[in-house]
């Protein structure tokens, strides 16, 4: 297997403009590695290069010391998964799957028991000699997900190869990819804009907006200590507070919110960039999980605001408020009172949660 | 993990300049592709405008445009331009109608014979371009059989009947044209969304107002895109104008002017055609680009309504019918007269003898078969270079982005919009001396130049065809192939060409009707050594042998429904086994 090393890398295209604006990446071997942004990051883009499919304006791709920026696609020996399959509809399921052993020029006995071994692995065996068009659309992601394995590339790239699932057999996929992974320990880039594809597989997540990467790490990492603000926004359901430094107290800080109301948070938690310094701007981010319905000893970090929207989804209430700081998400989980809309309720920020990434500038 | 230090960075392939990159098979079919067109079609389309400003009215000299301003003083050759219009326009009425309307009847109501009407009115399209005008002439024409059986049947003056001139033509065009707008609405009608239909109902909408605000706007773009290819093919026609002697069109100028030696003006009014032709390919194609109503919703298009009532089942039954009989006439006459003995059809209704004499001649020996298989050879040479060409061209114009796409996209189908007369014209002119696109040879005179006139007027079809399965080709399927490691040729031969091969297949079959078909060109161009089929029947019916000529008619009839049987075949699979 491969590691993948991206260095400064640049894309601008005539009609969109830059789409991919410098990227530093390095992919370790044996990595399952997700892109993860929303439509039009530049996340496909970039994979679209290390396939080989577009070329950068600046920069290099290295497959360990290797430098393969210029190199032709069908010598990158990378399998590629699509989002919508791109089997071959005129093959069956093994002609399909057998494609790149014929291209390397594999002995026929040899070809058919690889084939055969790969389909069994996805559980295809009895479908090898369907035409593709017959499968289910799950089955045909498996196909393409064979294909692109059973010449055993030193790289794997999946683009999106989930989003024409429905839930339940995303789910399922999901657990199949993630066994197949530590199978075969292939080094695998993950493109996705679902966030929960993105935290349940990955080793470790890039997370892209606008052609730049805003922050590397685990999925814990990005999901706990986000960099930025569009992180702590994009990953879950958070509360983004723009508020004011009003003074530092030994590890906790007060913060002056929109308006004008004091929120205390802990010192600790806020991404590296984050000054404490009086008068500094910053973001103060709460989950919408982590907020709860106060009590009657609570007294700081609390807002008050009207019930705009309740939406009952099995395992939690998501609610919003209308207050004074604008919209707070609410997750209300176990046995709190069941409010409804035009309700009144006044809820905690609990300064433990409380999580500071730097002002956006 | 590795780390790597600048150096190491840098190394590695260097990028390479674009044109490089650009793989030579492209840039070989395309330097081909502008070979053939500046060879073959813009280069004897400016001989030809060369020769309209000379001197000399047969040799090309000097520079002069009196010639020009004598062409439009002249009031025969005005009166031809007003003529070639006006018989465009009621072509398109005619047409229209009748087209429109057959599509509506046949495919809004269910009542009974209705698929075999809908089978029965595609046969005009099996309809062989000459012996098929033929056939009209001594049908509705003077003395024709029609205007006889009114006066036998009814008592009423055969001579109130008679097509001539301007009838006679508007006659055939409507029943040759029809199925430019009997296809197009069909298929709108098929596919158009009931849920519109049925929304605008819900929001109280009378059948009327669905009718005029719902339907027949959907039908617009089915109806102008009819409309532009009637006027244009109205504007080309040349074989209705010549049997029904109606010489104030521009096509009938051309070929008297020819006749007379008048090169110059021939040229003059090619040239002015051309120009026609030009602009309507520039409406058709920019129109082309615009949005087409689709449906949005799933579940497919309106069911038909059945009929119940017993007095609407007849007058539908009524109507349906005989436009329908109508419509197939033409074939059943030139069947009728392929077993009618000479002599044997003059004062009755139906033949008064009938002979097995002329399909004898199917086993009379070679020379009868000779018309045949020249048409055959000439159509397969040029329709296998039209493949190969139209074909790649298409693969480079949709995968290819450069300037100057759309004027080349309008070059590839020029010939197609161009007249037959006015192609015959440009290659004579381009090629009665050497030159270099013949490899310093004259091709007028040999066998070369028919083929070579097929050629120029099949790319366009096949590059037609092969452009629209082109972009229905996921262009991912050629990724995917790359990237499990094919070569670019090893995917296009693995992949991209089997899936096109359909496309390629449709549009070299059309071709090669058009060629089996041909007579505009050919009659100004062909040697007599190597007579098509077309110049067969037609020698064959002056000479009076209409018997013959009716049974080289009916090969061509045969040959054209065996090659759309093949075509929907090819259809049915493809809608059986739908492409990812």
């Amino acid at each position: 297997m491969v590691s993948v090393t991206l260095h400064k890398l640049r894309k601008s295209f005539s009609r969109s403009g830059t789409v991919v604006d410098g990227i530093d990446l390095t992919i370790a071997d044996g990595e399952f590695f997700t892109l993860l942004g929303p439509s039009g990051c530049g996340k496909s883009t970039t994979l679209r290069m290390i396939a080989g499919f577009e070329e950068p304006d600046e920069g290099t791709i290295h497959f360990d010391d290797r430098n393969v920026t210029y190199a032709p696609a069908n010598k990158r020996d990378v399998g590629l998964v699509f989002q919508n399959y791109a089997l071959f509809p005129h093959m069956s399921v093994a002609r399909n799957v057998g494609f790149g052993l014929d291209v390397r020029k594999v002995q026929r006995a040899e070809a058919d028991r690889r084939i055969a071994d790969v389909l069994g692995q996805v559980g295809l065996a009895a479908q090898a000699n369907a035409r593709v068009d017959e499968l289910s659309g799950g089955q045909q992601q498996r196909v393409a997900l064979a294909r692109a394995l059973v010449f055993r590339p030193q790289l794997l790239l999946l683009d999106e190869p989930m989003s024409n699932l429905d839930a339940k057999l995303r789910q399922e996929m999901r657990g199949a990819l993630r066994d197949l992974h530590a199978e075969t320990g292939i080094t695998s880039v993950y493109v996705t804009h679902d966030q929960a594809e993105a935290l349940a597989m990955s080793t470790r997540i890039a997370v892209m907006n606008t052609a730049i990467v805003h922050q590397v790490g685990t999925p814990d990492e990005v999901y706990s200590r986000p960099l930025t603000a569009f992180v702590a926004g994009f990953l879950g359901r958070n509360n983004l507070l723009d508020a004011t430094v009003r003074g530092i107290e030994g590890e906790r800080a007060t913060l002056t919110l929109a308006d004008g109301g004091a929120l205390v948070v802990r010192t600790a938690n806020a991404a590296p960039g984050v000054s404490f310094e009086t008068g500094s701007a910053v973001i103060a981010t709460v989950r919408a999980e982590s907020v709860r319905p106060a009590g009657p000893a609570d007294a700081a970090n609390t807002v008050t605001g009207t019930v705009a929207d309740v939406d009952f989804i099995g395992y939690s209430l998501s609610c919003e408020l209308d207050t004074p700081l604008g919209r707070i998400k609410v997750d209300l989980t176990g046995t709190h009172a069941r409010p409804e809309r035009g309700d009144s309720l006044r809820v905690v920020l609990p300064e433990e949660a409380a999580y500071c990434v730097p002002a956006e500038r | 993990m590795v780390t790597l230090t600048n150096a190491q960075r840098v190394t590695g392939p260097a990028r390479r300049p674009s044109w490089i990159r650009r793989r030579w098979s492209t840039a070989l079919t395309l330097a081909l592709l502008l070979v053939v067109i500046v060879g073959y079609v813009i280069g004897p389309m400016i001989a030809t405008a060369r020769r309209s400003v000379s001197q000399d009215k047969a040799q090309v000299l000097g520079f002069s445009f009196k010639a020009w301003a004598d062409f439009f003083a002249n009031p025969t050759q005005t009166s031809a331009i007003g003529g070639s219009i006006v018989v465009s326009l009621l072509s398109v009425l005619c047409a229209g109608v009748l087209g429109t309307g057959v599509a509506i009847l046949l495919t809004r109501w269910e009542f009974p014979g209705r698929r075999v009407c809908q089978v029965l009115a595609l046969l005009p399209i099996a309809l062989p371009p000459l012996m098929g005008v033929w056939s009209f002439k001594l049908l509705f024409g003077v003395g024709g059989r029609i205007p006889f059986a009114m006066e036998e049947w009814f008592g009423l003056d055969q001579k109130m009947f008679w097509l001539q001139g301007i009838g006679g033509v508007l006659i055939v065009h409507a029943m040759t044209m029809y199925p430019y707008f009997f296809l197009t609405v069909s298929a709108a009608l098929a596919n158009a969304d009931a849920s519109l239909e049925e929304a605008a109902a819900s929001m109280g909408a009378g059948k009327a107002r669905i009718w005029m605000r719902v339907i027949l706007p959907m039908l617009t773009p089915a109806l102008v895109a009819g409309s532009l290819i009637t006027f244009m093919s109205a504007m080309s026609s040349y074989t209705a104008p010549l049997l029904f002697q109606y010489t104030d069109v521009m096509t009938q100028q051309i070929v008297i002017a020819k006749t007379n030696g008048d090169m110059r003006l021939a040229s003059i009014i090619s040239t002015t055609l051309a120009v026609i032709s030009i602009v309507f390919l520039a409406i058709i194609r920019s129109y082309e680009q615009r949005k087409v109503y689709r449906t949005q919703s799933k579940g497919g298009g309106r069911k038909r309504s059945t009929v119940t009532s017993t007095p609407a089942k007849v007058v539908l039954f009524v109507i349906a019918v005989p436009v329908t009989v109508f419509l197939v006439l033409p074939i059943v006459m030139i069947a009728v007269l392929s077993f009618t003995a000479k002599g044997g059809w003059l004062r009755t209704v139906l033949p008064s003898e009938y002979t097995l004499e002329w399909w004898g001649k199917l086993f009379s020996g070679f020379e009868f078969w000779r018309p045949v298989t020249n048409s055959l050879l000439m159509s397969v040479i040029a329709v296998g270079g039209a493949m190969i060409l139209g074909a790649g061209a298409a693969y480079v114009m949709s995968r290819m982005r450069f300037r100057g796409k759309l004027a080349l996209d309008i070059a590839i189908m020029l010939p197609w919009a161009l007249p037959g007369t006015v192609v015959a014209i440009n290659l004579i002119t381009a090629f009665s001396s050497p030159s270099p696109f013949a490899f310093g040879q004259v091709l007028v005179g040999t066998f070369a130049i028919l083929p070579l006139a097929y050629f120029v007027r099949f790319n366009p079809l096949i590059f037609r065809s092969t452009f629209a399965s082109l972009s229905q080709l996921d262009p991912n399927l050629e990724d995917a192939a790359r990237s499990l490691g094919a070569t670019w040729w090893h995917a296009f031969r693995r992949i991209v060409l089997p899936l096109l091969s359909r496309g390629i297949m449709a549009g070299a079959l059309l071709a090669f009707v058009d060629g089996v078909g041909e007579f505009v060109a050919s009659v100004l161009i062909y040697t007599p050594e190597w007579i098509p089929l077309s110049i067969a029947v037609n020698n064959e019916n002056y000479q009076g042998n209409i018997g013959v000529g009716s049974v080289y008619g009916m090969i061509q009839v045969l040959l054209v429904l065996g090659v759309l049987i093949v075509t929907r075949r090819m259809e049915a699979r493809e809608t059986a086994a739908p492409a990812l």
